[in-house]
């Protein structure tokens, strides 16, 4: 009579997986236990794949906890080439099977070989593109099985010939074959950490919110303090705007005199070219140094960027647009010059003919 | 010391030195070193010719350490940073042109450019990892031995009343300080660094043309390299070396080997563009509030209608002019948005050593002069 046996066609999870690893133990071949789920590796899509492997897959199913592992078996004729070995080692007893199947059995797993392992880890691969896949070959199952499946193909036509290839080509051939998974990218297990911690309780999420929000309220609230700290006065005394510089008749000479330059002022008896007594700002009005009076050469030049001043404030050199400031000057009862910085007069605005700007002394 | 050292380098270079330095000498001779070492790029990039010229100037430069006045400038802590960046400005340029050299002989041979035929993938560790260590090991040395060496200068307490003479911004702001000498405040204090940093931000989006990308070249973008080169080599390198060299007290101009002289006399009467036409034409008085030679408009349009015609046949006749000549392929690549940005950076920088020269020949201070606003270009 026609011996019949069960060899499984097609394999998948159903819903309710609790990732427990225990399938992949079973048969490491075809699961894929991962983070969330256990998948169906990509060869194990094949017919011709899975039969061999029935056993193992059958031990995983029933193995499995929860039971989601489904698989279609179809009946074939003959005796199971797996149906004498003893029980554990279902996978790597193939060979046998060749000759007793009457179907023609599917390209067996086989051990490593140990030439192109040899080849893989003795090599000195080039430093180009496949120098990174080298270093992540794995001799898993998997990686066997594809090379199998790789090496049965003829490659002639394409000038292929797997023997004669050097090691990156294999290793390259092997990754189109679909041998390798890339490793998951460090953002894709970021983002599956960060997903597994949203689940969690309301309580847990309320919490963090508040930490989160208190932590990034108190940091506003610090730079915002130091902000406003920074633009505060720090000296808080007002300076002196009006001075009771000397004598009028101490400024009889014509003349700049410095002595006041400490408080900003200088005061300029402009005989003989005018009969006025006047006090000039100190501040350049380009950018706001403070221009030195150069007696020599009768003029007042900022040390900055140039600019120049004649005797009167007047500018005639360098980048400034406009004369020195003056400021309000008067003559208190004991006859004393008092200038105030408060009032500031501007030539280019015709400001100068202002009484209070100068003190005749004609 | 020997007579032959005191004598380094000779009054007769030293004489020559400071005459070519004068500014509108200067920047002549350095604009006209600029496109000379574009135009000859293949030839002095040769690595003997360049470090014989690269010798021949650091033993110039070091050598001139003997000149009293040259060593009062170079050896001042402040300035320290200026010696490194005329150092490594001059080698980045070599290496990057010597590298386009390359390349654009590469290519008209007919050969692969030279970074596609190099393997740049080293492995971060040990290789990066271990030039990082070795680097920052270096750096930290370094960074000691001249904190010990040449101290921070500390000078008196702020006084307000008191300006140290000359005043210089930190050296990386020099090239500011100098474009103040010659704008307005408002202009070269906050519209032109504005436009700079604008400028680079909006590169990318004006400049879309990926040739280039990756690879060092200069015969496949001559326009926008010059271009750049020229902004970044003449109007920043060369102003920071102005304001270091070759200015000195009361921001006067003085040759790299001259005494700083506080009381050195300069006619530097600036006049401004409605100053030359109605005192220097016109013979008359400017126009003002009062004495308005046009009454229905402002006296100050009248005053300045020469200015404001200038800058206005400047930014806005000068690019239609520019788009139907010399970039009318320019244009139609780049569109008339492109185009209408690039083309105002390119005049506003333009601008400035255009301003430079003109006051240095003619003294111009202003093209428009308007005090009464605070406003003046």
């Amino acid at each position: 009579m026609a011996e019949t046996h069960l060899e499984v066609v097609k394999v998948w999870i159903a819903p309710g997986c609790i990732v427990c690893d225990s399938c992949e133990n079973d048969c490491p071949e075809v699961f894929d236990v991962q983070e969330e789920t256990c998948l169906i590796r990509p060869p194990a899509q094949s017919e011709s794949f899975l039969r061999p492997l029935t056993p193992s897959i059958q031990i995983a199913a029933e193995g499995c906890p929860v039971e989601v592992i489904k698989f279609e078996t179809k009946e074939v004729e003959g005796a199971a080439p797996w149906a004498n070995q003893p029980e554990g080692q279902p996978a790597g007893a193939v060979p046998a099977a060749k000759a007793a199947g009457p179907s023609k059995a599917p390209a067996p797993m086989q051990p490593a070989d140990p030439k192109w392992q040899a080849l893989l880890s003795n090599s000195k691969v080039s430093p180009s593109l496949s120098a990174g896949l080298a270093t992540t070959i794995k001799r898993s199952a998997e990686v066997n099985q594809t090379e199998e499946i790789v090496r049965s193909m003829d490659m002639k036509d394409a000038g292929v010939d797997w023997k004669h290839i050097p090691p990156d080509q294999r290793a390259a051939l092997l990754s189109v074959a679909g041998a390798y998974h890339p490793a998951t990218p460090l953002a894709d297990r970021l983002r599956q950490h960060l997903s597994i911690g949203a689940r969690s309780t309301r309580r847990q999420f309320n919490l963090a919110l508040v930490v989160a929000w208190g932590a990034m309220a108190a940091v506003t609230a610090t730079f915002g303090a130091m902000f406003q700290d920074f633009f505060g006065p720090k000296v808080l005394k007002e300076p002196k705007s009006v001075y009771r510089v000397g004598k009028v008749q101490d400024f009889s000479l014509a003349g700049v005199y410095e002595q006041y330059k400490p408080n900003g002022i200088w005061v300029v008896n402009l005989t003989p070219d005018d009969t006025k007594l006047v006090a000039l700002s100190t501040t350049c009005t380009h950018l706001g140094c403070i221009p030195n009076w150069l007696e020599g050469e009768n003029k007042f030049k900022c040390p900055c960027h140039g600019s120049g001043y004649h005797r009167d404030g007047v500018n005639f050199e360098g980048p400034t647009p406009r004369p020195l400031e003056r400021y309000a000057v008067s003559k208190d009862p004991d006859g004393y010059l008092i200038v105030d910085k408060r009032k500031v007069f501007r030539q280019e605005l015709g400001e100068w003919d202002s009484p209070e700007s100068f003190i005749d002394i004609a | 010391m020997t007579p032959i050292l005191a004598a380094f380098p000779p009054e007769a270079v030293k004489h020559a030195i400071n005459a070519a330095t004068k500014p509108y000498w200067f920047i002549t001779l350095a604009t006209i070193g600029f496109f000379l070492m574009f135009i000859l790029y293949k030839w002095w990039t040769r690595p003997a010719i360049f470090w014989t010229i690269f010798g021949l100037f650091l033993i110039g430069y070091f050598g001139s350490i003997d000149d009293a006045n040259f060593r009062s400038i170079v050896a001042k802590p402040d300035n320290v940073p200026i010696t490194m960046m005329v150092i490594s400005v001059g080698l980045c340029l070599w290496l990057g042109l010597r590298r386009a050299a390359i390349n654009d002989s590469r290519v008209a041979a007919g050969l692969p450019l030279s970074e596609e035929d190099r393997d740049d993938k080293v492995l971060v560790w040990p290789d990066l990892v271990y030039s990082e260590l070795i680097c920052l090991v270096l750096a930290t040395a370094g960074l000691f031995l001249w904190a010990i060496v040449s101290k921070a200068p500390l000078e008196q307490p702020a006084n307000p009343g008191y300006a140290p003479n000359p005043a210089k911004a930190p050296w990386y702001f020099l090239g500011l300080q100098e474009m103040l000498v010659y704008f307005d405040p408002w202009m070269a204090g906050v519209v032109y660094p504005g436009l700079i940093i604008l400028g680079l931000a909006a590169m990318p989006f004006i400049d879309v043309n990926p040739r280039g990308n990756g690879y060092y070249t200069l015969r496949e973008r001559p326009f926008a390299i010059i271009t750049w080169m020229f902004g970044f080599l003449i109007l920043w390198v060369l102003l920071i070396f102005f304001g270091t060299f070759l200015r000195g007290p009361n921001w006067s101009f003085f040759g790299p080997y001259q005494y700083w002289d506080p009381h050195k006399a300069e006619a530097l009467n600036n006049i401004d563009i409605s100053h030359m036409f109605w005192i220097d034409i016109m013979h008359r008085a400017r126009p003002t509030a009062d004495s308005n030679p046009i009454g229905a408009l402002p006296f100050w349009l009248v005053r300045e209608w020469l200015g404001f015609v200038i800058v206005a046949a400047y930014f806005f006749l000068l690019p239609i002019f520019l788009r139907f000549t010399i970039f009318k392929r320019l244009y139609e690549n780049m569109g008339a948005i492109r185009y209408a940005v690039m083309v105002m950076l390119l005049l506003f920088m333009a601008l400035m050593p255009i301003k430079m020269v003109l006051r240095w020949l003619f003294n111009l201070k202003y093209f428009i002069y308007l005090p009464e606003f605070n406003a003046n270009l």
